[in-house]
């Protein structure tokens, strides 16, 4: 093989390269409806502590109600998903940090003797905010942004004492939800 | 120098896959432009050699073949573009 013949190999895998997709597209719309039922439960919890006595199961219905739409809604988005001819290795390794996160919450919260009072809403948001910010260190500002906001609410719930599901649940619906909206009306704007 | 890869379809095939998961058959053809037999046939050597793997699946009924570059076909591949570097350098390398 001769140096032209080197070249030419070459440059074939750098055009490849050159158009490989390395971006994340996550679905705006489900960090919309998962950020609006984690800020429900949030705000349902903090109305239980509040008005105690006044309390029955039926508080939790909106949540409820939430959850089973946002849950079809996963459920449509990803048998569409399966469907693609491609996924792109940063997309998998998002996909394994979703996963990741919402399984060590889901431990977290099922241990309720460890993590008890206020940790599950806390819990919830470091789940999302952790997924939030890998597609924000990846190049997404958007996301990045929404992250700070998630970890930041943790943070100042912890200095409201009477008041931590109302801090988180504006953590949720500014960093999570906010975040969806906003890479939705980015990628609107992306396709003109 | 590693034969396999001096296939400009072998190689374009590699270089498709390595900053993906997997590729399904039809999005590899549409990547490197060539026609189903063709890339069928090349795939199949890179499969035997041990450079991609192959996974048969159904997704909605319909049959569907995914593609994912193993370590073996990584490293191959990052030696093959070092010894591309190295003939660019120093010139021609039987």
């Amino acid at each position: 093989m001769n140096a032209p013949e080197a070249r030419e190999q070459l440059d074939l895998v750098d055009r490849v390269l050159a158009h490989a997709e390395r971006t994340i597209h996550p679905s705006g719309t489900l960090f919309v409806l998962w950020g609006v039922v984690a800020a429900v439960l949030d705000l349902t919890f903090q109305a239980i502590y509040w008005f105690r006595g006044a309390f029955t199961w039926w508080w939790f219905a909106p949540a409820v109600v939430l959850y089973a739409v946002a849950l079809t809604t996963t459920i449509a988005y990803v048998n569409r998903a399966r469907r693609c001819d491609r996924l792109s290795i940063i997309e998998a390794q998002y996909l394994r940090v979703l996963f990741i996160s919402l399984c060590a919450a889901g431990l977290a919260v099922f241990c309720g003797n460890i993590f008890n009072g206020w940790a599950d809403g806390a819990i919830w948001s470091i789940a999302y905010a952790i997924p939030l910010t890998f597609i924000g260190v990846q190049g997404n500002r958007i996301a990045l942004a929404g992250g700070i906001v998630l970890f930041a609410s943790i943070l100042v719930a912890n200095f409201i004492p009477n008041a931590p599901g109302i801090v988180l649940a504006i953590g949720m619906l500014v960093g999570y939800a906010g975040a969806g909206i906003a890479i939705e009306a980015e990628r609107a704007r992306a396709n003109g | 120098m590693d034969e396999l890869l001096l296939s400009k379809i072998r190689l374009g095939a590699i270089a498709e896959l390595l900053t993906a998961e997997w590729m399904t058959f039809p999005a590899l053809q549409k990547a490197i432009g060539t026609t189903q037999g063709n890339l069928g046939a090349h795939l199949g050597k890179l499969v035997d050699a041990g450079y991609v793997s192959e996974e048969k699946m159904f997704v909605d009924r319909r049959p569907q073949t995914r593609y994912r570059l193993t370590k073996k076909g990584r490293s191959a591949f990052a030696d093959h573009v070092r010894e591309m570097q190295a003939i660019l350098r120093h010139g021609r390398v039987s």
